[in-house]
């Protein structure tokens, strides 16, 4: 079993938006870190999780575009605490339905989102104290540099 | 009432019914519920054409609500449009009646290619 390919990443969420996002590996990370979303996932039935570690910037972006808000007001919207329900809805449905291509034959289920990684509760939280468990992706929406996608598994 | 979406996802709900005009089906009376409950009872009331219903859902799942209905004698036409994609999950549900199976992220040809046998524009 492998981990996502960035083709299919970039393919799933270009369907998603309408618009071109490209996906592609990065080898080495950005100093300086953007706030992030997690998804924690659930693979069935080996219950083994997965974490979708994604930059605010490019997860709002892509909330906007799913309800035609502007990518700036809906980065604007991600970060309030609580997060507000008129991009979070978005965000975790876009996140939904990334788990369609997390897994090759496992169902996977999306079974919380935070932007607090302390919530994120055993066994999936050993995932984000294993930086080689991480692959790693610069993504861009239509031309534009949106930040990082990490998919964090045991593949 | 023509179309009844089923989804606990407002944003979910205002996709599909995007994707419903873009595929050519802007005239029709689209109903909306938020769980499997308000669906069971908005099927009983207001008999729509076809329901279009999410998997993964709080309080009954739609496969659940897709037996609740068939149960009742009622055979509207029933898809599902959902993040879930095994095969197993996909056989379950034409098992239990489901006239199609749509995977999240649709496009409003892959709806309009569902719903074309079950709808008229």
């Amino acid at each position: 079993m492998s981990g996502p390919t960035a083709f299919a990443l970039s393919h799933l969420f270009t369907d998603l938006v309408d618009r071109p996002v490209n996906f592609s590996e990065a080898k080495t990370l950005p100093a300086a870190e953007a706030k992030k979303v997690y998804a924690v996932y659930e693979t069935l039935p080996a219950g083994r999780p997965i974490i979708v570690q994604a930059d605010l910037p490019f997860i709002a972006a892509i909330a906007g575009l799913l309800i035609g808000m502007p990518a700036n007001i809906a980065l604007e919207r991600a970060q309030t605490e609580p997060m507000e329900d008129s991009v979070r809805d978005p965000i975790y449905e876009a996140l939904n339905i990334c788990s369609t291509c997390l897994s090759g034959d496992e169902r996977v289920l999306l079974r919380m989102m935070t932007t607090n990684k302390m919530k994120i509760l055993h066994p999936a939280s050993e995932l984000l104290k294993k930086s080689g468990s991480a692959i790693n992706y610069k993504v861009v929406i239509s031309g534009k540099d949106c930040g990082l996608v990490s998919v964090l598994g045991v593949y | 009432m023509d179309i009844l979406l089923v989804d606990d996802s407002k944003t979910m709900r205002q996709l599909v019914k995007r994707a419903l005009r873009q595929a050519g089906y802007e005239n029709l009376q689209i109903g909306e519920a938020g769980n499997g409950a308000e669906a069971l009872s908005m099927v009983q009331a207001e008999q729509p054409k076809l329901v279009l219903s999410d998997w993964n859902m709080p309080e009954m799942l739609g496969i659940d609500l897709l037996k609740r209905v068939r149960g009742q004698n009622c055979q509207v036409p029933f898809g599902f449009i959902t993040s879930e994609s095994s095969e197993d999950i996909r056989e379950t549900a034409m098992k239990e009646g489901a006239s199609f199976f749509i995977t999240k992220p649709f496009t409003p040809e892959n709806i309009d290619a569902a719903l074309a046998p079950h709808m008229s524009k």
